[in-house]
């Protein structure tokens, strides 16, 4: 049924995009490289934007959120120290509980949960931006 | 470290993370109950004896609890 949906409007699609621009499903972006070449129904549909897709995060973002959440963590006294690829106990100090404290902060930054065993291997920043990234879900 | 162990360890944890998120409501500030039960959690990490650590657990449930 919704597989069915899919290919109509597909199919619907490829048939508008060479006649004319729909109002509705407007090409994101015409750059001169795209209309050097020959413009095939099917680069045209990847086009059109579907506004519920995920965005998804960057690494660089998911970076900067875990390191802003580090650093206005009290028990972190060497901020100096804090870096992409730093590690939690031994490059910022803390302990196994503050681990646990760091990674239900980081729960709560990106609204996922994360499953014992997981949360029990983050220890470092990498990690945890490793496990965000993967994560398809987070925030 | 065996899967016994491993497992208890899980435990500890979830309880630790359930005493913190019970006391973000505490009078005296979240602050001072989370340095506190950290002592508390840090000063019980020698034991190794399983039976130990599973009355360490009961007790955390206990407080758990009260609380």
């Amino acid at each position: 049924m919704f597989r069915t949906a899919i290919l109509r409007s597909a199919r619907q699609a490829a048939r508008a995009a060479p006649r004319c621009q729909t109002p509705i499903a407007r090409p994101v972006a015409r750059s001169p490289l795209f209309q050097s070449k020959q413009i095939t129904p099917t680069a045209y549909f990847q086009a059109v934007r579907c506004y519920s897709a995920h965005a998804g995060l960057g690494k660089d973002e998911v970076l900067g959120r875990i390191m802003d959440l580090l650093k206005n963590f009290d028990k972190v006294q060497d901020t100096s120290k804090l870096t992409a690829d730093s590690h939690f106990s031994n490059d910022l100090g803390l302990d196994s509980l503050d681990t646990v404290e760091v990674v239900m902060a980081i729960e709560e930054e990106f609204s996922i949960e994360i499953p014992d065993k997981e949360a029990d291997a983050i220890h470092s920043v990498k990690h945890a931006v490793d496990y965000i990234l993967a994560q398809p879900d987070a925030h | 470290m065996s899967s016994t162990n491993l497992a208890l360890r899980y435990q500890v944890i979830r309880i630790y993370k359930e005493l913190l998120f019970m006391g973000r409501g505490y009078p005296q500030g979240y602050d001072y109950f989370r340095t506190r039960l950290h002592k508390a959690f840090a000063s019980q990490q020698h034991l190794k004896d399983e039976e130990q650590i599973k009355r360490g657990i009961e007790r955390a449930e206990y407080v758990k609890k009260g609380g």
